[in-house]
């Protein structure tokens, strides 16, 4: 989610009740404590009770821990090697959920979530060798795969102390997660679900690169509050190893601005391109051209830096031209016979809820 | 009181310091209305202390969870006695910021609160639920799945359609 729209549910913290009367009723609250008392003796906690689940749970976690100990079962031995749809997935879920909250260290806890993550595109690798598969198992499906990337991102962000660590996990996992991403475009192209797979898929990737990109900014940033301490030599690495990154964002960019481009003649030749589009492009273009001259002089840091900006404006770009699309789509299927616009509801997706 | 009995109700009362706002906001953007708001909060905590007086949901685990389960509850059986659906539109609510002796930054505030109050009131009530939930409230999925009685990927599903939804929205807006 953008960062300004997350803020802005951060701000809704500040409404509050009335100080005066949530003060009256603390003191009400209290008042009928002492007239109504605990009647029973609060149940002993267990050192099995973990906080974060119910009872049933904590009781599933405990034998789950116990048989991953042991590692002796057929069970949890045979979930391992379930798929999505299957009747042991919930359970494989569910082990996964207790190593991930067993886990004290962050950067295991990290690591974890990325293992995890690549196993849900590996999952994806074999469910899609059938023809058809239900919608819900693929949405499922990516929605796993990104929320255990955006844990592991968290986990970057609330951890200063093994940031680098983590970012460096971050950076390896999301580019394999981009190789496997696109290993599953290719083995999908002819299949039914293509079409809808398509958009997951991009969308996924999008995700891994946003991912990639931020984990490698908060490198640079700590190293840079660093490099008073750097040798030659760290800076050198340093600096070598963005250049192939850098070069193959600006590739990447390149053939998206010609796409978007390609897109944006498709869209004029039914209506205007929205000039906030058309802006961002030139933007976009504008940027990539400097990366590639950063490039150039041997600055890689400086040209990934400019190489990624570029890539945001692209993909503002290419969103504004979606949405557009979209809504132009809508208004023309409401035309009526006499040429005229009609306003006609658009049903949302949940009204039958 | 006994010594154990000190503690439980001392407890409580730290409960209730920690989750007053936040389970009146709950309410509150279930119900657009402040003062049913108000009293419907005042009631929950009743409500809470009355199940763990009596043992009857013998060691809450999650404790946070539960009170936002007992919440929704009450605006459920509300809306049932009362027999509709709350009538205002959120951004014409009303609402109370925690002070702040900053009067510009209140102003700011106010009108980046009303702005998304703006853009909530077009969600439908349960995405509204579940996106105040997870990023005003900051709750976990499972608790969140916890309080909506619902299994922890339907939430995940429903949270990522909200998000979509929400956005819409936003740009709709923006152009507008």
């Amino acid at each position: 989610m953008k960062k300004q729209l997350r803020n802005t549910f951060k701000n809704l913290k500040y409404i509050a009740p009335d100080a005066t009367q949530k003060n009256m009723f603390r003191v009400h609250l209290q008042e009928t404590m002492n007239a109504y008392p605990m009647l029973a003796e609060p149940a002993k906690s267990s050192i099995f009770r973990l906080s974060y689940l119910s009872a049933h749970q904590s009781a599933l976690a405990v034998i789950l821990i116990v048989l991953i100990l042991i590692n002796s079962t057929g069970v949890t031995f045979a979930s391992q090697s379930a798929l999505p749809g299957e009747v042991l997935y919930p359970v494989k879920l569910a082990t996964e959920k207790v190593r991930i909250g067993i886990t004290i260290n962050p950067t295991e806890k990290a690591k974890l979530h990325l293992a995890f993550a690549s196993r849900r595109l590996q999952e994806l690798q074999e469910i899609t060798n059938v023809d058809t598969i239900p919608n819900t198992t693929i949405e499922t499906a990516f929605i796993n795969y990104k929320t255990q990337l955006e844990e592991s991102h968290t986990l970057l962000n609330q951890n200063p102390e093994v940031t680098n660590s983590i970012a460096v996990l971050i950076d390896n996992a999301t580019t394999e997660n981009r190789k496997s991403i696109k290993s599953l475009s290719e083995k999908t192209r002819n299949k039914s679900f293509a079409a809808s797979f398509r958009t997951y898929l991009e969308d996924a990737d999008e995700h891994a690169e946003s991912k990639n990109e931020e984990a490698n900014l908060t490198l640079l940033n700590a190293s840079s509050t660093q490099d008073s301490f750097a040798t030659t030599t760290d800076s050198f690495i340093k600096e070598n190893r963005y250049k192939e990154k850098s070069h193959n964002k600006i590739e990447s960019v390149k053939t998206r601005i010609r796409e978007i481009e390609d897109a944006k003649i498709h869209s004029e030749k039914q209506e205007s391109v929205n000039p906030e589009a058309i802006q961002k492009i030139e933007q976009a273009k504008y940027d990539i051209e400097d990366a590639e001259n950063k490039l150039e002089q041997g600055l890689f840091i400086d040209s990934f830096k400019t190489s990624v900006r570029a890539r945001q404006n692209m993909q503002d770009a290419k969103h504004i031209i979606e949405y557009e699309r979209e809504r132009n789509e809508k208004l023309r299927e409401s035309k009526n016979e006499n040429g005229r616009y009609e306003i006609k509801s658009i049903k949302r997706e949940d009204d039958d809820d | 009181m006994n010594t154990v009995q000190q503690r439980q109700s001392q407890e409580f009362t730290n409960l209730y310091d920690t989750h007053v706002d936040a389970i009146y906001r709950f309410i509150l953007f279930k119900t657009s209305n402040q003062t049913l708001a108000w009293d419907l909060t005042q009631e929950c905590f009743l409500k809470m202390w009355q199940y763990i007086r009596t043992g009857e949901k013998d060691a809450i685990v999650n404790k946070k969870a539960f009170i936002y389960t007992i919440a929704r509850n009450l605006v459920i059986d509300h809306w049932r006695q009362k027999d509709k659906a709350a009538t205002v539109d959120l951004e014409e609510v009303a609402f109370t910021i925690a002070d702040s002796n900053d009067l510009h930054a209140n102003t700011v505030l106010a009108d980046d609160i009303r702005n998304m109050m703006k853009l909530l009131d077009k969600l439908p009530v349960h995405h509204r639920e579940i996106l105040t939930l997870r990023y005003t409230e900051e709750l976990s999925f499972d608790e969140i799945a916890g309080v909506l009685g619902k299994n922890t990927v339907s939430v995940r599903v429903e949270a990522h359609r909200a998000i979509k939804k929400l956005k819409q929205i936003a740009q709709q807006t923006k152009r507008a």
